[in-house]
């Protein structure tokens, strides 16, 4: 099993496995998970997103950078196996200036905004 | 999410986001396309920031989220004059953090694979394709390439500075092989998927290291150019006019066949005149070649964007 995940590592080819159909039925599935389970925590109010920036209810900040370091642990963990090809997985290209730029106008945006 | 639930406020937000992605659409490349095209730096991570190995980016972020979780909720309670977080789920809060940072302590310890290593996992698949030379593809399909549209040829030279200098072929770049596998993260692995890439050495050796490397870094369509950069002036030279293009000819000389070992320039040059000689760059139609060809374009698959 492990010589059969590092001949083939990561990321699946779930479109070339199962086809288109399974491979959006499966996304969508992904999809109305997550989107579920943050409605039910109560992520889609503005208030609790912006209490964030009130110091009042960190809550949103917690769950979110849990859940990054979470899949940071487990994408570099399963890559040091050998199981998950890094180099396979997409990473945005870095444009420093106009990311720091377009950041700090998003951040400001969130807090107006209230999302 | 908040538009899925019908929240006005969530309808609101969503209008303005709308009109403000239309007009930052509509604007961008017209008032700052030189900002917002501004400071590439390719794949670029944590890791190289510090240059540091990526274990260590991974434990140290892990404790340093932890610590902030912490900070959070003191700040928090202080904010709100209660206690709330100093006595609620104590227990459950360090096992987690515990359970991550001792996870992420392992990925350190045992650090990401080497181009070594990936290559050894992925030989059993790809040694055969060595061995029955279905990746080394001969000078007249590569010159085929080159010319196709279609196709964006990219040509790697990983030979010594000097033979580089003496020829090589129009446009190719030059790539050391101890640097290539660093080039290859951060460049080639954002090329376009029509992208081809084709090694070349003077005879095979070292381009075949090359390949190895690439394949380990995870390029797909990645080629060796068959026999060289002799292969390439054992097909081309004579075939270039000495009348359109008078001394370039006589000024490559074959040397004799067995006095160089395998990976050594068997021609020899008067001048270094680099991509200048006619032959790096030959244009023939007369003359038909015979070839198996053996470039399989792979079109990229899975991994999509963040």
């Amino acid at each position: 099993m492990e010589q059969l995940l590092q001949a083939f590592p990561g990321p699946l080819p779930l479109e070339a496995m199962y086809g288109k159909m399974v491979f959006y039925i499966i996304a969508m599935l992904i999809g109305v998970a997550f989107g579920y389970t943050l409605e039910m925590a109560g992520f889609g109010q503005s208030r609790k997103l912006a209490a964030q920036f009130y110091l009042t209810d960190m809550t949103v900040f917690k769950v979110m950078f849990t859940g990054i370091i979470v899949a940071m642990v487990l994408i570099f963990g399963s890559s040091a196996l050998g199981w998950l090809d890094y180099g396979r997985v997409f990473v945005n290209p870095t444009y420093l200036w106009p990311g720091i730029v377009g950041g700090l106008i998003m951040g400001v945006g969130f807090v107006i905004g209230g999302f | 999410m908040a538009v899925a639930t019908l929240k006005k406020d969530g309808m609101f937000f969503l209008a303005g986001l709308t009109v403000g992605i239309f007009t930052f659409g509509e604007n961008i490349d017209a008032l700052f396309s030189n900002f917002w095209n501004s400071s590439n730096l390719g794949r670029f991570t944590l890791p190289e920031l510090f240059d540091v190995p990526t274990g260590t980016v991974v434990f140290g972020v892990v404790v340093m989220a932890i610590l902030l979780f912490g900070i959070v909720e003191f700040v928090e309670d202080q904010v709100n004059q209660t206690k709330k977080h100093r006595f609620k789920y104590r227990k459950q809060k360090l096992t987690g953090a515990v359970i991550l940072a001792g996870l992420a302590f392992l990925v350190m310890i045992k650090g990401q694979p080497t181009v070594e290593q990936k290559w050894e996992w992925m030989s059993t698949a790809e040694q055969p394709r060595l061995d029955n030379r279905e990746v080394q593809i001969a000078p007249a399909e590569m010159l085929e390439f080159i010319e196709n549209d279609l196709v964006r040829t990219v040509l790697l030279d990983v030979r010594k500075d000097s033979d580089f200098n003496l020829f090589h072929l129009v446009d190719a770049q030059h790539v050391p092989l101890n640097e290539l596998s660093e080039l290859t993260q951060n460049e080639f692995l954002l090329a376009p998927s029509n992208t081809l890439f084709v090694v070349m050495s003077n005879d095979e050796a070292n381009a075949t290291k090359a390949w190895k490397v690439m394949r380990a870094e995870s390029i797909e369509n990645v080629y060796i150019l068959e026999g060289g950069v002799n292969g390439w002036l054992d097909t081309f030279s004579s075939l270039v006019h000495e009348r359109e293009y008078p001394g370039h000819v006589s000024m490559i000389q074959a040397m004799e066949k067995g006095t160089h070992n395998s990976d050594e320039l068997r021609y020899s040059f008067q001048a270094a005149l680099g991509s200048n000689y006619a032959v790096a760059d030959p244009v023939i139609h007369e003359h038909e070649f015979e070839y198996t060809p053996k470039v399989k374009m792979k079109v990229k698959k899975a991994s999509g964007g963040g």
